[in-house]
């Protein structure tokens, strides 16, 4: 499985005001601290400490994320949508890549 | 279960040799099969368990995660047809100079290394965590006045006691444990009195820690059909969608053969392949013209390579997504192996010959485990063990939680022989092509849905 992979799952069809869930599943392996000799590897560990989304540019939900987040996290988050749009969802990695991926609510 | 075992294998086996010695030869013949020996791999480089020499020492080469480790024990018996059998029942001699010392044997007891015993049996020590209750309650042992004999054998060989049958592996005979560790271990054994005596000693109020009252929890990790729950469904996504309509070196592609991939529906959330609906269910299936049973992933390591010349080789991850995506049309649909044909009747037969045999050096087999009689649907320390008669979970490729990874029947199997002290055969080889066979049968028999892939610990 390729590193950055972002699947986004929302209800395929939804109503003004509702609120919708959005379950965002991005592949990468949350790199955990390593020891040697008993003590902490010093170096730049590369997992994702940001995730932030938009619904239509519209920022909608901010998080930040820490090494103890398991491998290919899961997030769900819930958004009231007042008109049709994209559901925009990036994580930022610390080795400063982004992973994005959108999808279509529809009424 | 309602059938007794005792000397069966032994009498199938001089069958099965009897008929392997007229047939030699005659690949043809109903009833016969190739061999590991004679069967030319087409597993991944990780998965064929090649025998390998470091610094004198041999170490099979086995996958780098999951703790397979590479420590070898290729001179006791594997699942190789026609290889070495387990030694029979030896009667132990407990030597008399040695006085045993309770505080060592209750180290050793404990101790991971040397079993551990408390996987199966329950000691009065609140501090060892998980217990498991595969075999009898320790914790009053010492006040049923056994002789001392007795218990040491039983540690040695269990099955001079028991009869060949029983579950427990002979400690002592198969050379894991020493003698003067086991005099320590029943020097321990006598001094459980229980508490009130005679009674298990209750240590502990909470009831994870007993094995009988623990609760048995089947996890719920989400629907297997979501693919923001299930990242086996993304990885056959990225991988075997895209190589489905991707020409080979021979200028053709699967949907060449096998038509398009349409859109998804509910049971097929990466899309249907009309061609394939069904297919799965059928396999593991007879080949005669390769005289062997062959699973899905089996099949996709020689046939990609034939039709398309793109090569598959067994519990890669090419072969396991296209696995996935193949045998995930059949979801919903009931296991449907082809019962009536001798050859499927013949590997049942010799699959569940391998069921009931003893391997590796600890000299345990898969019915010693996953039988009523042996572990199954009983605690081996934390894990509660599969019953063979109840649920097979032949629903493979599936995403191993703890592993993070997707992972065939082969590759569970193959690693079920590292805790059993015995070297894996490669992941493609026909005895576990007839053991995947015996298993499917049952849940041909039963009914169970094909269900791909599966979200399991």
């Amino acid at each position: 499985m390729s590193v950055g992979q972002v699947r986004i799952r929302v209800p395929e069809k939804a109503k003004a005001g509702e609120v919708v869930t959005v379950r965002v599943l991005v592949t990468h392996p949350m790199e955990t601290l390593q020891f040697k000799d008993n003590k902490p590897v010093m170096k730049q560990y590369n997992f994702i400490h940001r995730v932030e989304a938009t619904y239509n540019g519209r920022k909608v939900f901010e998080a930040e994320m820490t090494q103890a987040v398991s491998q290919n996290p899961l997030i769900a988050f819930p958004v009231k949508v007042t008109e049709p749009g994209t559901v925009k969802v990036t994580f930022h990695e610390t080795t400063g890549k982004t992973y994005t991926g959108e999808a279509q609510i529809r009424f | 279960m309602g059938f007794d075992w005792r000397g069966m294998s032994r009498a199938r086996r001089t069958a099965l040799a009897a008929i392997g010695a007229v047939l030699v030869g005659a690949c043809a013949a109903v009833g016969t099969t190739v061999t590991s020996k004679e069967w030319q791999s087409r597993a991944s480089v990780e998965s064929q368990g090649l025998l390998r020499v470091v610094d004198g020492k041999t170490i099979q080469q086995r996958y780098p995660y999951g703790g397979f480790g590479t420590e070898s024990f290729h001179e006791w018996p594997t699942y190789a047809y026609g290889g070495p059998e387990y030694f029979p029942p030896k009667k132990g001699e407990m030597p008399k100079n040695i006085k045993g010392d309770p505080k060592k044997g209750h180290a050793l007891i404990r101790a991971s290394a040397k079993g551990p015993c408390t996987g199966c049996h329950v000691i009065p020590d609140a501090t060892v965590w998980p217990a498991g209750n595969v075999g009898p309650d320790l914790r009053a042992i010492g006040a049923r006045g056994l002789p001392d004999e007795l218990l040491y054998q039983i540690v040695y060989d269990p099955r001079v006691i028991y009869g060949p049958d029983t579950p427990m592996a002979p400690f002592g005979a198969s050379g894991m444990w020493t003698p003067e560790e086991i005099v320590h271990v029943v020097a321990y054994l006598q001094s459980l009195k229980g508490n009130p005596p005679g009674q298990p000693e209750k240590v502990t109020d909470d009831p994870h820690w007993d094995p009988r009252t623990r609760p048995v929890v089947r996890p719920d990790y989400g629907d297997p059909l979501d693919i923001t729950a299930n990242p086996a469904l993304g990885f056959a996504q990225d991988i075997a969608v895209p190589l489905w309509s991707k020409a080979g070196p021979k200028g053709q592609s699967c949907a060449g053969c096998h038509g398009p991939i349409a859109a998804p529906d509910a049971q097929r959330p990466l899309g249907v392949i009309a061609s394939m609906v069904g297919v799965g269910a059928r396999y593991p299936k007879w080949f005669a013209k390769y005289s062997r049973m062959m699973s899905v992933e089996d099949f996709l390591a020689v046939h990609a390579p034939e039709t398309t010349g793109h090569a598959m080789p067994s519990q890669g991850d090419e072969n396991l997504a296209m696995s996935i995506l193949v045998r995930m049309q059949s979801n919903g649909m009931p296991y449907a192996i082809d019962l009536a044909d001798r050859n499927v009747q013949a590997a049942i037969k010799r699959g569940e010959a391998s069921f009931y045999r003893r391997v590796g050096q600890r000299g345990q087999a898969c019915a010693h485990c996953h039988t009523a009689r042996g572990g199954g649907n009983k605690f081996l320390g934390g894990r509660f063990l599969a019953d063979v008669e109840k649920d097979t979970m032949v629903n493979h490729p599936y995403w191993r939680t703890n592993w993070l990874r997707v992972i065939d029947i082969r590759i569970r199997m193959q690693w079920c022989l590292t805790p059993l002290r015995a070297n894996m055969l490669a992941g493609d080889a026909p005895e576990y092509a007839d053991l995947e066979t015996f298993l499917v049968a049952k849940q041909t028999q039963r009914g169970d849905r094909v269900m791909v892939p599966r979200l399991a610990h």
